[in-house]
C-alpha cells in the first residue's frame, strides 16, 4: 500500500497555500525551462492591484505604464471560462471605454463574479499585488485595444509570475475554491490496543492533464475552452484548481497534491503535454516546429469558443511565439513555409457539441484551403515518406487580416497553385449513403472506376456546401508517392468551382483531399488554380 | 477403423475425467483454500474473482487485511444499496504473484442488481478506490503482509 499526501478538504486552507508556495519556490529557483527569459522586463498594458492603498474594499485598474518595472512587480493572470450568457448568475464585469476613468479610481467588490473574487484571493494569499484579469484589463468594446492585447496574449500569460486557472467553473458563479470530497477513515484496534489506521478515497483521475486532448471535459470546463487552452500552453507555470484537487503544471513539472500523477502517467517523458512543447520550443528546426504545431493544433482544434471567429485569434499567441523566419509568413493557421503540403490537412472528427457534423462555421473566417473554414477536430499534414515528389507549385498566397494582429483574425484570402490536375465525377456512396461526408469519385474515362471520396463537410442537398451528385470537381495533385507503402498513389485536393463566380477563370473551393490512384494520374494537365 | 476409433474414444473419456478432476481439485482449492481474499491474487485478479461477500466473510473469520478492505469499500455502499454483496465484484489490479500492494481496488456491480449473463451489452457500474495511509505516518503493519 502506498503512503499518501491527504487532500485536505478546502482549497482555501493553508496547507494547501503552503503547497503552492512550495511549487512556485522550487520552479522559480531550479527549473531552467520556465526561467527561461526576465520576467519582470514586461508587464500588460492594464493590470488589476489587488492591495491598493487609499482603497478599503475592492481593487482598482492601474496603467502599468505608471509602474516602475522592477522585480517586485510581478503579476499573476486568471485563466476563466466566461460561460454563455444563458447561463450565468451574475453578469461578467468588463471594462468599457466609459468605465475605464471609473475602474482606474475604484473597482467595487460586489460587482466582481465569484471567481474573479476568488482569484483575487488567491493573489493576496500568494503575496503577489497584481493581477491580469482579460474581462477587465482588456477594453471590451475598443476593437483596437482587443486587438493589441490579443496580439500580447503570448506575453501577457507567458510572463505572468503564476497563472491561476479557474478549472472547475464553467462561468464566474462558480468560484475557484470549493469542498473537495474527503478520504473515509479506517481503524482497528489490534489485541495489543494497537490502532491501525488507513484511508480510503474514491482514485482521483489525472488523465486530462497528461493528453493534450481529453475526450471527457465534465469535471474540467475551462479545458474544453479554446482560449484557456492557449493560456495554459503559453503559461510558464499554472495552478489549476480541478473537482478534486489543485494540480500544478510548469514546463517542468506536473504535479498534484495527492502525489499520484506521476504513477498514473509517465509525466516524466513525453506523455506531459505542456513539458513536450516547452522542449520544442527550445528547438530552432522548423521541422521540430511544424511537428509541435500540429501536435498543439489538433488539441487546440477539440476545444470549444463562445465566439467562433476568435478561433485564429485564441491562437495567435501561440503562433506568434512559434514563429521563426525560417518557417514563413503565417498563412490562415498554416506556415508559407510548408506550403503547398500544409494544404492537405483533414478534419478528424466533429467537436463534441456538434452532434457529431463537421460543419462550416456560419460566417467567413478563412479561405477554404484553411482549417479554420472547418469546425473540426483538425490533424495537420507532415509528408515523411522519403519516395515522394511534391508537384504542386505555389505562385502566390494572399491573407487578409482584419485587425492589426497578423495571427488573428482575417478578412480574405486566396492562393493560386500551378499543379497536374484532373476532372472527376462527384457520386454518391450507396455503401455508406447514411454516412455523411462519404462519396464516391468517378473516373471521367471510365465510369466503373470508382473511388472513396471523404468530404470535409456534407455537400448534400440542402446544406451550404450543396456540390449535386454528378457535377465534375477538380483534382488538384499536390504529392506524388513511388514507394511500396502507397503504391504509387497521389495526395490531392479536391475543388468545386463557384459557378456564380463572373471571374473568366472562375474561383475554386475546396471540398476535401483524395488519395488519387495511380492509373488516374496518367491523363492530367497542369495549370493555375486560384482557391478561395 | 473400429479399433482407431475405440481408441480415440478412449483417450477423449480419459482426458474428461482427468480434466474434470483438475477443475475438482481447483475448486476444492478455491472453496477450502486457507488464503483468504486479499492474499489469493488469482482470486481478486483474474475471471471470475472474488465478491465483496467473499472479503466480509474472510474478515469474519479473521483476517485484518480483508476487514480494512471490506470496511473501506463499505463507506460507499450507499451507491449499491439493495444488491447483495455476493453480487458486487472487487479486484485489487495492483497485486501479482509476487508482491505489490493493496493501493487500488475496484468495485463493479451490475445496474440495476442484474445477474450477469454474459453479455457485452451488460453495464457493470464502476468504482475506483485508493487505500493509502498517511505519508507522514509509518506504514501499518496490517499491509505489509504480519496480517497473514
Amino acid at each position: 500500500m502506498r503512503p499518501r499526501a491527504n487532500v485536505p478538504v478546502s482549497s482555501f486552507s493553508d496547507t494547501c497555500f503552503n503547497t503552492i508556495n512550495a511549487w512556485i519556490d522550487k520552479c522559480s529557483v531550479s527549473h531552467s525551462l520556465c526561467n527561461a527569459g526576465n520576467e519582470h522586463l514586461f508587464l500588460p498594458t492594464r493590470l488589476i492591484d489587488v492591495s491598493p492603498e487609499n482603497c478599503e474594499s475592492g481593487v482598482r485598474l492601474v496603467e502599468t505604464a505608471n509602474l516602475l518595472l522592477d522585480e517586485s512587480v510581478k503579476y499573476t493572470a486568471l485563466s476563466h471560462s466566461w460561460g454563455l450568457k444563458e447561463q450565468r448568475i451574475k453578469p461578467i464585469p468588463k471594462t468599457r471605454k466609459d468605465s475605464l476613468p471609473k475602474r482606474l479610481d475604484h473597482v467595487p467588490w460586489e460587482e466582481l463574479t465569484q471567481t474573479f473574487q476568488d482569484g483575487i484571493m488567491v493573489a493576496r494569499r500568494l503575496g503577489l499585488r497584481y493581477i491580469w484579469i482579460d474581462a477587465l484589463c482588456i477594453i471590451q468594446d475598443d476593437k483596437d485595444d482587443f486587438a493589441m492585447q490579443a496580439k500580447q496574449m503570448a506575453e501577457i500569460y507567458g510572463r505572468a509570475h503564476l497563472v491561476i486557472s479557474a478549472m472547475r467553473a464553467a462561468t464566474g458563479d462558480v468560484g475557484i475554491f470549493h469542498h473537495r470530497p474527503g478520504a473515509h477513515t479506517v481503524s482497528r484496534t489490534d489485541d495489543q490496543g494497537k490502532v491501525s489506521t488507513v484511508f480510503v478515497k474514491q482514485r482521483l483521475v489525472h488523465n486530462d492533464f497528461i493528453t493534450g486532448e481529453p475526450r471527457d471535459f465534465k469535471t474540467s470546463p475551462l479545458f474544453a475552452r479554446a482560449w484557456c487552452f492557449q493560456e495554459r500552453l503559453l503559461a510558464r507555470r499554472v495552478v489549476h484548481f480541478s473537482q478534486n484537487e489543485i494540480v500544478w503544471e510548469c514546463n517542468q513539472e506536473l504535479l498534484c497534491e495527492c502525489n499520484a500523477i506521476r504513477i498514473d502517467s509517465t509525466a516524466e517523458t513525453g506523455s506531459n503535454f505542456k513539458r513536450r512543447q516547452a522542449l520544442a520550443m527550445q528547438d530552432s528546426s522548423v521541422q521540430v516546429r511544424h511537428r509541435t504545431w500540429y501536435d498543439v493544433l489538433r488539441a487546440y482544434t477539440a476545444r470549444s469558443l463562445t465566439v467562433e471567429s476568435d478561433r485564429l485569434p485564441a491562437l495567435s499567441g501561440f503562433a506568434h511565439r512559434i514563429a521563426i523566419p525560417e518557417m514563413g509568413r503565417y498563412c490562415a493557421g498554416l506556415w508559407e513555409q510548408q506550403l503547398p503540403m500544409a494544404l492537405l490537412w483533414r478534419g478528424l472528427r466533429a467537436l463534441p457539441e456538434k452532434d457529431g457534423r463537421i460543419e462550416r462555421p456560419d460566417k467567413y473566417h478563412a479561405p477554404s484551403w484553411a482549417w479554420p473554414s472547418v469546425q473540426a477536430v483538425i490533424e495537420g499534414y507532415i509528408s515523411y515518406l522519403k519516395d515522394s515528389e511534391v508537384v504542386a507549385q505555389v505562385l502566390e498566397v494572399k491573407c487578409q487580416p482584419a485587425t492589426a494582429d497578423p495571427f488573428g483574425e482575417l478578412a480574405g484570402g486566396y492562393i493560386v497553385l500551378n499543379a497536374p490536375v484532373l476532372t472527376a465525377v462527384l457520386q454518391q456512396d450507396e455503401v455508406r449513403a447514411s454516412e455523411e461526408r462519404h462519396y464516391l469519385l468517378v473516373n471521367v474515362h471510365d465510369e466503373d472506376d470508382r473511388q472513396p471520396f471523404l468530404a470535409d463537410v456534407s455537400l448534400a442537398e440542402g446544406y451550404p456546401e450543396h456540390v449535386p451528385l454528378g457535377s465534375q470537381v477538380l483534382c488538384l495533385i499536390i504529392e506524388r508517392f513511388y514507394n511500396y507503402v502507397n503504391a504509387n498513389r497521389a495526395a490531392c485536393l479536391i475543388l468545386r468551382q463557384d459557378h456564380a463566380s463572373d471571374s473568366e477563370a472562375g474561383n475554386w473551393y475546396r471540398i476535401g483531399t483524395f488519395n488519387c490512384p495511380a492509373h488516374w494520374l496518367s491523363k492530367v494537365d497542369r495549370r493555375e488554380v486560384k482557391i478561395l | 477403423m473400429a479399433l482407431f476409433v475405440q481408441s480415440i474414444k478412449n483417450f477423449l473419456g480419459k482426458a474428461h475425467l482427468k480434466i474434470a478432476g483438475v477443475v475438482n481439485d481447483l475448486s476444492k482449492s478455491r472453496t477450502q483454500s486457507t488464503l483468504c481474499c486479499c492474499a489469493d491474487v488469482p482470486r481478486h485478479n483474474f475471471w471470475p474473482y472474488a465478491s465483496l461477500h467473499d472479503f466480509e466473510d474472510a474478515a469474519q473469520r479473521g483476517c485484518t487485511r480483508c476487514w480494512m478492505i471490506s470496511t473501506g469499500i463499505s463507506k460507499y455502499a450507499e451507491q449499491w444499496k439493495g444488491i447483495p454483496s455476493s453480487e458486487v465484484r472487487v479486484g485489487i489490479p495492483g497485486r501479482n504473484l509476487i508482491g505489490g500492494n493493496l493501493s487500488e481496488i475496484w468495485v463493479r456491480w451490475l445496474d440495476r442488481g442484474q445477474r450477469q449473463v454474459w453479455e457485452p451489452a451488460e453495464r457493470w457500474i464502476k468504482l475506483d478506490l485508493e487505500l493509502y495511509y498517511d505519508k507522514g505516518a509509518l506504514p501499518t503493519t496490517i499491509f505489509d503482509g504480519s496480517a497473514h
